[in-house]
C-alpha cells in the first residue's frame, strides 16, 4: 500500500490534464485535479472552442456566399452582431462544460479547486479560496498547467482594441479593420474568420514563410487565397513601436518604416507556459525563457516521476495532441502496453478554408533524399466542392514512387480536418496509393478526391 | 464512319469512367450521347441536381442553425423556386463543363446521337435524320435508367409528376405526397420538408430503406416526421384521381385517401434499352429493361460491355464509375483489383446516411457474435458547434477477434466519415485503432473514438 495521498494528481484541467486523469481513473487509481480556475482549462473556456465557434458561426455566413447566394450573406451579415456570435459562443461552451464535467465525475476523478505549486517531488500545496491551504501527496504527478497569450513589455494592451486572443473574443463590436502579429496557428486563423466577415485584416510576420511545419504548396495556396479574399499579408517585417492616435486608432510601426492604421490589433505572435506560479525550482525542474517545461520521449521531466503534457511542453499546442500527451503520460507511468501501430498524428489548423495535414511534407521527404511522387485533386474537378462552392479545394497525396506506400497527405479546402483521419488510417497501417483507386468513396463527396489524386499520381508514374 | 478500340453507349458516370480509363490506356475511344449535354442522368436529373437542391434548402431554410438560434430561425422567410433553381441550375452548368474538360483531355470523341447496335462491332448513330455507322472491337453500354412511368398514374407535368419532372417546376407546391420511399423518395421528402412543404411520404413496406440498419432508419424516420413529413407505410395506393378542383386525390388500399396538389410518383427506374436494338445481338433485357451481366460487366456477347444503373443493383453513380474503369480496364487487360467487398452507401436525406458493412440484422441472422459501439454527436464538441446534437455513428465490431465489422452513421457529413471506418476495414482493422489514435479536434470524426471506446467499455 502505497503511502500516498494519490497514486497521481493532475495540475490543470484541460484536455491535456483531462486525459491523463481519465485515463488514471481506468486503471482504478486514485487521481484527482487540481484547476486553479474554470474546469476545460483554455481549451473549453478562451482557446480552441470559443475561436472555432466564432469560425464556424463565420463560415456558415462565408457558406451563403460560396454557394452564391451572396444576397442572402450581406443581408444576414448586416443583422448579425457580435452579441449573437457571443451568445452562440456561450452556448457551446457551457455544453462542452457539462459534457467535461460528467466525464470526469463518471470516472470518479476528483476536482480540488485551488492554485497548486510544488511543495516536494511529491507534494503539492493548494491555496485555496480565502487562502486556505492544503497538503496532498502523489506518487505520480502531471504537470498539465497549459499556456496563455504571451505579452510583450512594448504593446501597450488595453483590452478594448490592442488585444491578445484570450481578450479579442470579448470585443463587443467587430472592427473594421484588423492587424494581426504573428502569422501563428491562431494568428492565421483569426486572420481569416475576420476576413471572412468583411473586416479589413492586415497579416505581419517576421519571416519568410509561415506555419513551416506544414507542406509548402498548401501553406503557399492559403497565402495566395488569403490576399484573394483582401487579407494585407506582410511577411518579412519587424515590429516597431505601437501606439494609439488621436481618434484611439492602433498605429503599427514597422522597422521597415512602413505604417499600419486600424481599429484593432491582435497580437498573436507565440503562447508562454504557466509555469511561474509552479515553484518548480523545488524539485529542481527547469523552464525556458518562454516558461516551457523539457520533456523525454514519454513526457517525464528531468523528475522521472513527474510527468508534462499539453501547452505547457510547447509544439504543437494543439487540444487533439494534448489529449494523447496526457493519456500517454498516465499509461507510462503505470506501465501500460501501448498499441505496437505507428502514431501518424494529424494536424488540424482551422483558418477559412481549413487545413489538415498528416504524415510527411514535400520539403521532408527532399531532405530526406526519398523518391516520391506526388497525385493532387483539386475540390472544383469534385462534384462535391462544386456543390460546397468550394473551388479552391486542393488534396494532395505523396507515395513512394517505388514501393507506392502513402507517405503524407495535406489538405487545404472545407472539410479538410475530417477529410485527413481516411489518409491517416492508410498511413497507420502502411497501405499504398492504389487503396484509394481500388475502393468505392460515396458520390457526391469530397472523399472522391482520394481517388482523383491518386489516379493523378499514379500516371505521373508513368508506367502505362 | 470510324473505328474505335471502344465505343462507349452514355455520358453517365459509368460511360465516362470507362471512355477515360481506356483512354488512358491509349486507346482510341468515343461517347455516343443522346442528349445535348453530356453527364447523363447524374448531372442532369438526377444526382447533381438532387444534392445541390439539398445544399440550396439547407442553407436557405437554415435548419442546421436551429439548436443554435432557436426553433423559428430561418434565413429566407419565402424561398422560391427559383432561389433553389438557380443554384442547381450554376452546379449543372459547371459540371458538365468540368466533364467535357475532362473528356477532351483524355481525347475522347463524344458523339452526339442515339446509338443503335447493328453488329457485334457496329453501332449506328442516328441524329435528327442523319445516321452514321461506327465500328469499335469493343462496346459499353452505360445507357442508364429512367424513372418508371405507370400507366395507371395519370402523369401531367405539373402535379403528377415523377422526379425528373420535380426539378422542372415552375413554383413550389403547397403540398406534395411521394408515393415510394426508396432512396430517392426518402431525399426529396425530406429536403422538401426542410423547405417548409407539408410533405406526406407513402411506401407499402412497413419501414424505409430495408437495405439499411434498422436503428439508423428508425432515427431517420424520428427525423422526418419531425421534419413536416406524415409516413404513411405499409400502405398501398390503387387509385390516383383528381377533384374538381384540381387537387391530386390519392386512394389507399386501406380505405383512407390523401389530397395533395402535387403527386411525386417515385418507384422505381427503368432500363433506358429500348433505343439500343439490343436484339440485333441477341441481348434479351428483362422487364425492367436492364442487362445481365457476368462478373467482369460482360454481357452474353464476350465483347459488349454494361455498366451502371443499367444492370441494376446498386444503381449509385460511385459503383457505376467503379464498373465502367473495370470494363475498360478488362477490356484490354490492364490490371484492376476489384475491392467489392466495401461497398459504401451514402443516402442523402436530411440529416444524412452512410453505411459500410453489414447491419446488425444481417450478422445476426449470420449468427456472428458482434458488439456495438455508438457515439452521439453531442457527446463532441463538433456536434455542439455545428448544432447537429442528433447525429449518432455507430460502430460493429467481432467481439472475439475486435476486428471492425461495420460503421453506421446518421448525421451531418455522415457520406464523407464513414470512408474512415471503410479504410481501417480494408485493411483489416481492430476496434481498437481508433483508442488508441490522435483525431484532430474538434471534428465529427472523434466520434469514432467516443464509440470505440463505448464498444470496448462493454466487452468487460
Amino acid at each position: 500500500m502505497s503511502t500516498y495521498q494519490y497514486d497521481m494528481l493532475v495540475i490543470g484541467s484541460g484536455p491535456a490534464g483531462q486525459k491523463a486523469a481519465i485515463q488514471t481513473a481506468k486503471l482504478r487509481k486514485r487521481v484527482a485535479i487540481v484547476e486553479k480556475e474554470m474546469v476545460g482549462g483554455a481549451s473549453v473556456n478562451t482557446g480552441t472552442l470559443p475561436s472555432k465557434t466564432l469560425k464556424d458561426a463565420i463560415y456558415y455566413l462565408h457558406g451563403f456566399k460560396l454557394r452564391s447566394f451572396t444576397n442572402v450573406s450581406m443581408s444576414l451579415k448586416k443583422s448579425f452582431t457580435m452579441n449573437d456570435l457571443m451568445a452562440r459562443k456561450d452556448h457551446v461552451i457551457k455544453n462542452e462544460l457539462a459534457i467535461v464535467t460528467n466525464q470526469l465525475e463518471r470516472n470518479d476523478v476528483e476536482i480540488v479547486h485551488g492554485s497548486a505549486s510544488f511543495h516536494d517531488a511529491h507534494t503539492i500545496r493548494v491555496i485555496k479560496q480565502h487562502g486556505h491551504e492544503e497538503l496532498l501527496t502523489a506518487e505520480f504527478i502531471v504537470i498539465a498547467t497549459g499556456s496563455r497569450p504571451r505579452h510583450e513589455p512594448q504593446i501597450p494592451f488595453n483590452s478594448a482594441n490592442i488585444c491578445d486572443s484570450d481578450s479579442i473574443l470579448s470585443a463587443e463590436t467587430m472592427p473594421k479593420t484588423m492587424a494581426v502579429l504573428g502569422g501563428g496557428v491562431i494568428g492565421c486563423e483569426y486572420a481569416t474568420m475576420f476576413s471572412a466577415f468583411g473586416v479589413k485584416v492586415t497579416l505581419i510576420d517576421r519571416r519568410q514563410e509561415l506555419l513551416r511545419f506544414v507542406d509548402q504548396e498548401v501553406i503557399q495556396a492559403l497565402i495566395y487565397q488569403m490576399r484573394t479574399s483582401g487579407v494585407n499579408v506582410k511577411l518579412n517585417e519587424e515590429i516597431g513601436e505601437i501606439k494609439l492616435d488621436d481618434r484611439g486608432r492602433v498605429v503599427t510601426g514597422l522597422k521597415s518604416n512602413k505604417t499600419v492604421v486600424t481599429d484593432l490589433l491582435l497580437f498573436s505572435m507565440g503562447r508562454a507556459s504557466n509555469t511561474d506560479e509552479l515553484n518548480l525550482g523545488a524539485v529542481g525542474i527547469a523552464t525556458d525563457k518562454t516558461g516551457l517545461i523539457k520533456v523525454n520521449e514519454f513526457y517525464q521531466t528531468d523528475v522521472p516521476h513527474i510527468y508534462a503534457a499539453g501547452d505547457v511542453i510547447g509544439f504543437p499546442g494543439l487540444a487533439s495532441t494534448s489529449m494523447e500527451q496526457g493519456r500517454l503520460a498516465a499509461c507510462h507511468a503505470f506501465k501500460v502496453e501501448l498499441s505496437t501501430l505507428p502514431k501518424v498524428m494529424p494536424y488540424g489548423i482551422y483558418t477559412i478554408p481549413e487545413i489538415s495535414t498528416v504524415g510527411k511534407s514535400e520539403e521532408e521527404l527532399t531532405k530526406e533524399n526519398v523518391p516520391y511522387e506526388v497525385g493532387r485533386a483539386f475540390y472544383k474537378e469534385i462534384a462535391r466542392g462544386q456543390i460546397f462552392g468550394d473551388l479552391d479545394g486542393l488534396l494532395k497525396l505523396i507515395f513512394h514512387r517505388d514501393t507506392l506506400q502513402l507517405l503524407g497527405v495535406h489538405i487545404i479546402g472545407e472539410g479538410a480536418t475530417e477529410l485527413i483521419h481516411i489518409g491517416q488510417a492508410v498511413l497507420t497501417y502502411g497501405g499504398k496509393v492504389d487503396f484509394f483507386v481500388h475502393n468505392v468513396f460515396n458520390y457526391p463527396t469530397l472523399a472522391e478526391c482520394y481517388r482523383t489524386a491518386a489516379l493523378d499520381g499514379i500516371n505521373r508514374l508513368g508506367k502505362n | 464512319m470510324a473505328h474505335y478500340d471502344m465505343l462507349v453507349i452514355g455520358s453517365g458516370p459509368a460511360g465516362q469512367k470507362a471512355a477515360i480509363q481506356a483512354s488512358k490506356l491509349c486507346k482510341r475511344v468515343a461517347i455516343i450521347e443522346r442528349r445535348e449535354e453530356v453527364g447523363g442522368v447524374a448531372i442532369n436529373t438526377g444526382t447533381i441536381p438532387s444534392k445541390s437542391l439539398r445544399e440550396a434548402a439547407i442553407y436557405l431554410s437554415g435548419i442546421r442553425q436551429r439548436t443554435l438560434y432557436g426553433a423559428s430561425y430561418r434565413v429566407k422567410k419565402k424561398i422560391t423556386m427559383s432561389d433553389l433553381s438557380f443554384r442547381t441550375n450554376h452546379v449543372i452548368r459547371q459540371e458538365i463543363e468540368v466533364t467535357n474538360d475532362q473528356l477532351a483531355r483524355n481525347y475522347v470523341d463524344v458523339i452526339n446521337g442515339t446509338g443503335q447496335l447493328i453488329g457485334k462491332q457496329r453501332v449506328a448513330v442516328r441524329q435528327g435524320n442523319k445516321i452514321v455507322e461506327h465500328t469499335a472491337k469493343f462496346i459499353v453500354i452505360a445507357v442508364g435508367t429512367v424513372p418508371a412511368r405507370p400507366a395507371n398514374i395519370p402523369f401531367d407535368e405539373s402535379s403528377i409528376i415523377d422526379t425528373d419532372g420535380l426539378l422542372n417546376l415552375k413554383r413550389l407546391p403547397l403540398s406534395i405526397t411521394i408515393v415510394g420511399g426508396g432512396v430517392i423518395g426518402c431525399e426529396y421528402a425530406t429536403i422538401l420538408g426542410a423547405l417548409g412543404l407539408q410533405v406526406v411520404l407513402v411506401d407499402k413496406r412497413p419501414r424505409l430503406l430495408e437495405f439499411a440498419d434498422a436503428e439508423i432508419i428508425e432515427a431517420l424516420q424520428y427525423h422526418i416526421r419531425n421534419n413536416n413529413v406524415t409516413l404513411r407505410l405499409g400502405e398501398e395506393v390503387t387509385k390516383v384521381t383528381r377533384d374538381p378542383n384540381k387537387r391530386v386525390r390519392l386512394h389507399l388500399k386501406s380505405g383512407k385517401q390523401i389530397a395533395t396538389s402535387t403527386l411525386l410518383y417515385s418507384i422505381g427506374r427503368q432500363g433506358a434499352s429500348d433505343a439500343l436494338n439490343l436484339k440485333a445481338v441477341g441481348i434479351k433485357p428483362d422487364a425492367r429493361g436492364r442487362i445481365a451481366v457476368n462478373e467482369h460487366y460482360q454481357t452474353k456477347v464476350p465483347n459488349i460491355y454494361a455498366v451502371g444503373d443499367i444492370i441494376g443493383f446498386p444503381a449509385l453513380a460511385s459503383t457505376s464509375m467503379q464498373q465502367g474503369r473495370y470494363a475498360a480496364c478488362h477490356a484490354f487487360r490492364a490490371p484492376i483489383k476489384h475491392e467489392d467487398r466495401l461497398l459504401p452507401f451514402g443516402i442523402y436525406t436530411i440529416p444524412e446516411i452512410s453505411m459500410v458493412g453489414p447491419t446488425e440484422q444481417t450478422l445476426t441472422e449470420q449468427g456472428v457474435p458482434y458488439e456495438v459501439g455508438i457515439a452521439r454527436y453531442r457527446e463532441i464538441a463538433r456536434g455542439q458547434l455545428i448544432g447537429d446534437e442528433t447525429g449518432l455513428l455507430k460502430l460493429l465490431f467481432n467481439r472475439k477477434n475486435r476486428k471492425l465489422l461495420a460503421v453506421h452513421v446518421i448525421g451531418e457529413g455522415a457520406t464523407e466519415l464513414v470512408h474512415i471506418g471503410q479504410a481501417v476495414m480494408a485493411h483489416g482493422g481492430k476496434i481498437e485503432y481508433f483508442a488508441d489514435i490522435v483525431l484532430n479536434y474538434p471534428t465529427l470524426a472523434e466520434s469514432y473514438r467516443i464509440a470505440a471506446l463505448a464498444g470496448l467499455n462493454r466487452l468487460a
